[in-house]
């Protein structure tokens, strides 16, 4: 993370809204974008999804309660309004596309792996995204989904045996 | 140990979740076990791959994008609080909200039926509708 600190961010706001929201987007937009864009896999839309976001932190930062952390309540929103837009797009999410692969070079094989990524249930995808996409701790991440440290173990746990499933009859000569 | 408990280790380990005893644990077992290293190059090289994924940044005008929408939004805003008090008497006012409310009410539910259809038809869209819950509390 770059830029000022939270509480910083926070004191800025009340002072200056207009001033201390730009360094609030400053700092988390990179996160947000991507965040949006491991959900959604589009660029475009990506940001379309995190200017709502912003839009939204801008519009309820002032009822914001600190009882979580603002890093916190940004990634549920972020991952509340990716879902929103993915809702919206649903049909395109069932069309079934055929895909050929020699997976010899790294570029084919980060694809492969976002193709299993996309077939992973949510649930499960949300948690891998946020661990390893985002690099945060357990701990964040239970924070985030308003849940326990040991069911995102758990749910780690199972999104890596069926992520490594789906990826099977993909990477024949293993990864 | 046996192998199904050291696989929870071997994820703690590539999390970087472990403490120093269990990694000790850890290293004594796979001195001896090809199945448990080979789990652990697999899960480190998916690691390496998911992490390696392509990151995209916002554009160049991103903030100013940002804070134009909510200009507009603060006029529209503006004007039609204004508009409402000027135009609108109480009683008509009122009875408009609450048209307003049960349209979308209805609009809501109509959208919750043609989700749940829709949810059962593929697994992941099942699994999107129960994640819903876990996030709409903080709205
Ligand atoms: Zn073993």
């Amino acid at each position: 993370m770059v830029g000022r600190k939270d509480k910083e961010i926070l004191t800025l706001i009340a002072e200056d809204k207009e001033y201390g929201f730009k360094m609030l987007v400053e700092k988390y937009q990179v996160q947000v974008i991507n965040l949006a864009y491991s959900l959604s896999r589009d660029s475009s839309l990506a940001e379309d999804i995190a200017q709502e976001v912003f839009l939204k932190i801008f519009k309820k930062i002032d009822s914001f309660q600190r009882k979580s952390s603002l890093s916190t309540w940004i990634y549920r929103i972020t991952l509340n309004m990716s879902y929103q837009f993915l809702r919206k797009r649903k049909f395109s999410l069932f069309s079934p596309k055929k895909y050929s692969f020699s997976p010899e070079d790294t570029q084919e094989k980060k694809e492969i792996i976002n193709i299993g990524l996309s077939r992973l249930p949510l649930k499960y995808r949300i948690v891998i995204i946020l661990k390893d996409l985002q690099g945060l701790s357990y701990k964040e991440i239970a924070r985030i989904l308003n849940c326990s440290m040991g069911t995102v173990e758990s749910r780690l746990f199972r999104a890596r045996i069926l992520l490594k499933k789906i990826l099977t009859p993909l990477i024949k000569e293993g990864l | 140990m046996n192998c199904k408990k050291i696989k929870k280790l071997i994820q703690l380990y590539i999390d970087q979740e472990i403490d120093s005893e269990k990694t000790q644990v850890l290293k004594e077992h796979l001195k001896t076990c090809a199945s448990c290293q080979r789990e652990v190059n697999t899960l480190v090289s998916l690691k390496k791959l998911i992490s390696s994924q392509e990151k995209i940044t916002t554009s160049q005008d991103f903030i100013a994008k940002v804070i134009e929408k909510i200009r507009k939004q603060e006029i529209l805003k503006m004007n039609l609080e204004g508009a409402a008090k000027r135009l609108i008497p109480l009683p008509l006012a009122l009875g408009l909200v609450t048209f307003i409310y049960l349209g979308s009410l209805q609009i809501r539910k109509e959208n919750f039926l043609e989700e749940y259809l829709l949810s059962a038809l593929d697994e992941r869209e099942v699994s999107l509708f129960i994640d819903r819950e876990i996030y709409e509390e903080l709205f």
